[in-house]
């Protein structure tokens, strides 16, 4: 059963809209970070089971914070799905190459976000 | 390299001088040699004929000297006395001496004539009844001694006693010259002596007695010389004795009882001396010149002689003349090249030198050196006027090709100007890959100067791994004229010399220079152009996600609002917000639009095709804009009116695409609670996809510009309906990607019906099982290639060869194909969907039916493929690197069939258990003919009448051993295979005589069976 989500975002408007969408309406727990680095920082404390990334981020982008999770190994298979607006075929391909297990593209529906995510966790469970 | 070696005018001259020369002193020498023979033939003839006279005389007159002695001695006062005195009683009246005395005193005469002539042996007194009565004899020393009374013979039985008595007062007769003899017996050492006796007359005419000289003719010859400097002269008597000889066996060969003999070794000269007293000549066939000249020795005797011989050698004849000849070739050849020098010179100077300069100057002009002037005054007369004219001609000539020069010379520059100052690198190169020119333009982008790249080879323009490829690449075009980059152009990778790399646009051409290809590159470095679509690319991604990330915050807040999250909103903030959020979804559609067009105009949309079934795919797109339809209060209904399963080969997310543009526009244009119909249907080899709605439909004017982009029938329409303008237009263009076309029908008022029509890949439809059985006779094969083009390319190839062909399209698709029917071969695609060609490979060599189906590989990635199963010894394949090339295609497959066992295989198994006859043959089953031999007799009977692709052979059989059958099998023309299978082993050297040895209680059936297929194989392969 998904609970825990940690999520980074660097636009606050957005991170603000996402959390609504997934407390609110998907009645996860989030944690929110600013960037990677955050997210680095708040892991191991949190202990989510998905991690939700903006690609696009200062400090630490998603996809590097994505192999630096992978480095430890409480963490190493803990599933991640990029939240971003740059879906051109190539870089989404490129996201799941490096082991995300999807990619959610901006904007996204507020109102099914949480079904979404809950999708794409449900079919990597399996 | 052979070079013909030619003469020159010269050296034929001088040649042809010499040997005229040689010839005719050669003949002059030899007639003179001819010549000079014959005088010294006759020369020599003349000197020994004079020497032979010479001798004779010396002889003859010597005997005459030696009568004449005799004969005085005959007249000596004691012989008279003595006669007197026997008469009266032993003293002689006159002197009244006894004849003691007087016997005394003519020995004392005789003494004094033996000392005086040495040659003298004896002087003997012998009255007529032949007593010697006085002898007188030369000791060993030559001192005369007189020999005593008692020691007197009587020699009346002499044949030289006989006839003297007979003789005239005067005359004298001559013995033949013997070997001296005592009481009967040759006395050594030899002496050969002649006797001379002259009778004795009384007063009164009586013969009272003759006086006997034993003369010794050693002396007497002693001039004669036996061998001087190859002349040899002999002696031998009218009986044909040798009476003198160098020979000394030959010498008195007769008194030894020898058998040689004169007129035997020398029958000519023997018959010659019957007719003539003298004669020389030459004997050509002794070489030698013989002659002789007859001694009368005896006055009184015509009939007796000696014949003095002469024998020279040639050798010794003609060795004065040979030096002579030798002598008079090396002055006369010494004058002869002297003379020749001589013509040469002449020749040379006053027609050669002329000619020869002419000849040069010819040469000169032909490799067109036209700089080239004779020297007038080296000659005369027409050789002048000659002379003149050339020189004439060249320098006309000279001043039109100087004239000729600076024209082409201008053009040159003219051209290679054009050429350094053009924008695009140009770059020749020969057809190893020399490069021969290099522009400004080259230099500029490669950063090399001519002296650098010119006569080197163009691969140092290239990086790895071109720069190694190339060279394989141009020889590879010259011997099969395949192109990469000629006449076509394409992008690719240069070098510079400081060893960055930077892209080019590279177009190439081929010519014929100099009647040798040469190509012409040209370059343009497209780094910038690069750079620039790399900003482009990068601007509109960065561009359409910084669009994107304040429309997520916007659609994100409206979407949560309008969500009801917020809670319950007025009707009329909730129809403004309803507003606000459809429009930031038409912007979101509008990126993304702009996006897909974007990539469709610098064609790098990517298409996934796969084969896929079409209906739960349409129904999935209608479950998918479920939803907006929804919105619209649109419903969509699907009619499916294909009978079977339809197959297209897609991009399963770009149909999904078109269809849901499709779908939107339908029910968008549809009146609210409308439905949009959606139906399938199957038109010859097409699918049919039709969306229809009952909206109002598409004006006549605006049908023309309906696939543009920004089109909407009119701006008003945009704003009621949304949407961004370029749905059509990008849907058109996916369609086209996807092999389809799209039309569509409207009618103002009564609708719009958009067509999408797919080709179809219906298995069903394409299956051969039933043509399979049409025609038995034709070889069956199936074509595993997922892209539809290269599938027809590859059918149109084989049409032809009377094969028939089936086509598969994926991994599952062939397989079923394999199992349902049976193929004769089947050409194999790696990279197809839903599995790989070396799984399909795999899977084939599993089954005991597929083992040995023929596989042609035919793909882009043949080394990778043929990587992947090395090791796993796959017989039966063929790899062809795509491109194909259509005839080694037919030949790989033509071979292939070849290859593949036609038909029923003949086995003779040899064997006496009966049991395991029965077991093999149900073990080989049907594609196995098994004849059984249970003796070796049989076996021979079988194999003499039959033929067989193999024999199973046992050991052991009850008329002999196997093995026997060995040299009869190895003995017939198609050399059959053998397999030994006994119940015991086989010695080594009888293992290496056939294919495989197996031992009955060790073998299994799967094992035999598998050598047995093995050994069969290997022959049809």
């Amino acid at each position: 059963m998904l609970e825990r989500i940690l999520y980074a975002e660097d636009d606050a408007d957005i991170q603000q809209i996402a959390i609504l969408a997934l407390e609110a309406i998907g009645g996860f727990t989030v944690k929110a970070c600013n960037d990677g680095l955050e997210a680095l920082a708040a892991i191991e404390n949190f202990a989510p089971q998905l991690l939700l990334l903006d690609v696009m981020m200062p400090n630490m982008d998603g996809p590097k914070a994505l192999v630096e999770i992978r480095k430890i190994d409480a963490f190493k298979n803990t599933p991640v799905i990029f939240m971003t607006a740059k879906v051109q075929e190539e870089e989404v391909n490129k996201y799941l190459n490096i082991g995300a297990i999807g990619v959610i593209a901006k904007p996204f529906d507020p109102m099914t976000l949480a079904e979404q995510i809950q999708a794409i966790f449900e079919k990597n469970r399996q | 390299m052979a070079k013909k070696f030619k003469f020159g005018l010269q050296r034929k001259v001088t040649l042809g001088l010499a040997l005229m020369l040689t010839i005719s002193l050669l003949v002059t020498s030899t007639l003179s040699y001819i010549q000079s023979q014959r005088v010294a033939e006759r020369k020599v003839i003349e000197l020994e004929e004079t020497q032979l006279a010479v001798l004779q005389h010396e002889i003859q007159g010597s005997l005459q000297q030696h009568q004449n002695i005799l004969l005085s001695l005959r007249d000596v006062p004691p012989i008279q006395a003595v006669l007197r005195a026997r008469l009266h009683n032993g003293v002689d009246p006159e002197s009244g001496d006894s004849l003691k005395v007087w016997k005394n005193r003519l020995s004392t005469t005789f003494s004094s004539f033996v000392f005086n002539h040495p040659q003298y042996l004896q002087i003997r007194y012998i009255d007529s009844d032949g007593n010697e009565m006085v002898r007188v004899q030369a000791d060993s020393n030559g001192n005369p001694e007189k020999v005593t009374e008692s020691s007197l013979q009587n020699k009346a039985s002499e044949l030289y006693v006989k006839q003297s008595l007979k003789l005239q007062h005067n005359e004298v007769f001559f013995s033949n010259v013997t070997l001296n003899r005592e009481h009967g017996v040759i006395q050594v050492p030899h002496q050969p002596v002649l006797r001379m006796a002259a009778p004795v007359h009384m007063a009164d005419g009586q013969v009272k007695g003759l006086i006997v000289i034993n003369l010794a003719t050693d002396i007497l010859f002693s001039d004669i010389q036996v061998n001087n400097k190859g002349v040899s002269q002999f002696v031998a008597d009218e009986q044909g004795n040798y009476i003198k000889h160098s020979d000394p066996e030959k010498t008195f060969a007769q008194d030894k009882g020898l058998n040689f003999n004169f007129n035997t070794e020398y029958p000519e000269l023997a018959s010659f001396s019957n007719d003539y007293d003298q004669l020389i000549r030459r004997f050509e066939n002794h070489n030698e010149i013989l002659g002789f000249q007859k001694i009368y020795y005896a006055p009184l005797e015509k009939d007796r002689y000696w014949l003095l011989t002469l024998q020279v050698p040639e050798s010794v004849v003609f060795a004065d003349i040979q030096t002579s000849l030798n002598n008079m070739l090396i002055v006369g050849l010494g004058i002869g090249i002297l003379s020749l020098m001589l013509v040469v010179w002449f020749v040379s100077r006053r027609i050669l030198n002329p000619v020869l300069n002419l000849a040069a100057a010819a040469k000169s002009l032909q490799k067109g050196d036209l700089s080239i002037r004779l020297d007038t005054s080296l000659v005369h007369d027409e050789f002048r006027t000659l002379y003149e004219t050339i020189n004439t001609f060249t320098i006309k000539q000279q001043e039109y090709t100087c004239e000729l020069q600076e024209e082409i010379n201008a053009q040159t520059n003219k051209l290679s100007a054009i050429i350094e100052n053009v924008v695009d690198g140009i770059i020749t190169i020969d057809k190893k890959g020399t490069i021969k020119t290099f522009n400004q333009a080259a230099r500029d982008m490669f950063g090399y100067q001519d002296s650098e790249v010119i006569g080197f080879n163009v691969k140092m323009l290239m990086p790895a791994p071109y720069h190694n490829e190339h060279d394989g690449y141009l020889n590879n075009h010259m011997t099969t004229g395949v192109k990469k980059i000629i006449g076509i152009g394409r992008e690719v990778v240069g070098r510079r010399k400081d060893g960055s790399e930077f892209p080019l646009d590279l177009a190439v051409s081929e010519v014929k220079m100099d009647n040798s290809t040469h190509f012409i590159g040209i370059t343009r470095d497209v780094t910038e152009r690069k750079r620039v679509e790399l900003m482009q690319k990068e601007f509109i991604s960065t561009v359409s996600h910084e669009l994107r990330t304040p429309l997520t915050s916007i659609s994100g807040s409206l979407g949560l609002i309008l969500g009801g999250v917020t809670g319950e909103l007025p009707d009329k903030t909730r129809g403004l917000l309803t507003i606000a959020n459809n429009n930031s979804e038409r912007l979101i559609h509008l990126i993304n639009d702009i996006l897909d067009i974007e990539k469709i105009s610098a064609g790098k949309m990517q298409f996934d095709f796969a084969i896929m079934n079409l209906t739960p795919l349409i129904k999935t797109s209608l479950e998918e804009n479920k939803g907006y339809g929804e919105k619209l209060n649109v419903s969509f209904t699907l009619v499916d009116d294909a009978k079977e399963e339809i197959n297209v080969r897609v991009d399963e997310k770009r149909l999904l695409q078109v269809m849901s543009n499709l779908l939107s526009n339908a029910a968008k244009y549809s009146p609210s609670g409308d439905q949009v119909e959606v139906k399938l249907e199957q038109i010859n080899e097409c699918v049919r996809i039709s969306v229809h709605d009952n909206g109002k439909g598409i004006p006549t004017e605006f049908k023309s510009k309906i696939f543009s982009k920004f089109s909407q029938a009119d701006s008003s329409d945009t704003r009621q309906k949304g949407g961004t303008g370029l749905g059509l237009n990008i849907t058109q263009a996916i369609v086209l990607q996807l092999n389809g076309s799209i039309a569509f029908d409207s009618e103002e008022g009564r609708g719009t019906t958009f067509y999408v029509d797919l080709p179809l890949f219906n298995k069903k439809e394409t299956s051969l099982i039933p043509n399979l059985k049409v025609d038995k006779n034709k070889p069956c094969i199936l074509i595993v290639e997922d892209d539809p083009d290269v599938s027809k390319l590859l059918c149109m190839m084989l049409e032809n060869e009377g094969y028939q062909l089936d086509q598969a399209y994926d991994y599952d698709e062939a397989m079923h194909k394999i199992k349902e029917n049976k193929y004769d071969a089947i050409t194999l695609d790696l990279m197809i969907p839903g599995g790989s060609g070396i799984g399909i490979l795999r899977e084939l060599r599993r089954h005991e039916d597929t083992m040995e189906l023929p596989v042609i590989v035919v793909s882009a990635i043949v080394n990778e493929g043929r990587f992947e199963v090395e090791g796993d010894a796959f017989e039966m394949i063929d790899w062809l690197e795509k491109p194909i090339n259509a005839d080694k295609l037919k030949a790989t497959i033509q071979a292939s069939l070849s290859n593949k066992n036609n038909g029923v295989k003949r086995i003779l198994h040899v064997e006496d258990d009966p049991d395991i006859t029965t077991i093999v043959t149900s073990l080989l089953g049907s594609g196995f003919d098994v004849s059984n031999a249970n003796t070796l007799q049989q076996a021979k009977s079988m194999l003499a009448d039959n033929e067989f692709e193999l024999v199973l052979l046992d050991v052991g059989l009850p008329d002999g051993s196997g093995l026997d059958l060995l040299p009869v099998l190895h003995n017939n023309e198609n050399q059959i295979p053998v397999i030994i299978f006994s119940a015991q082993d086989v010695p080594e050297e009888i293992a290496t005589q056939v294919m495989a040895t197996l031992v009955k209680s060790k073998t299994n059936n799967t094992n035999l069976l598998k050598q047995i297929k093995q050994v069969i194989n290997r022959k049809f392969n």
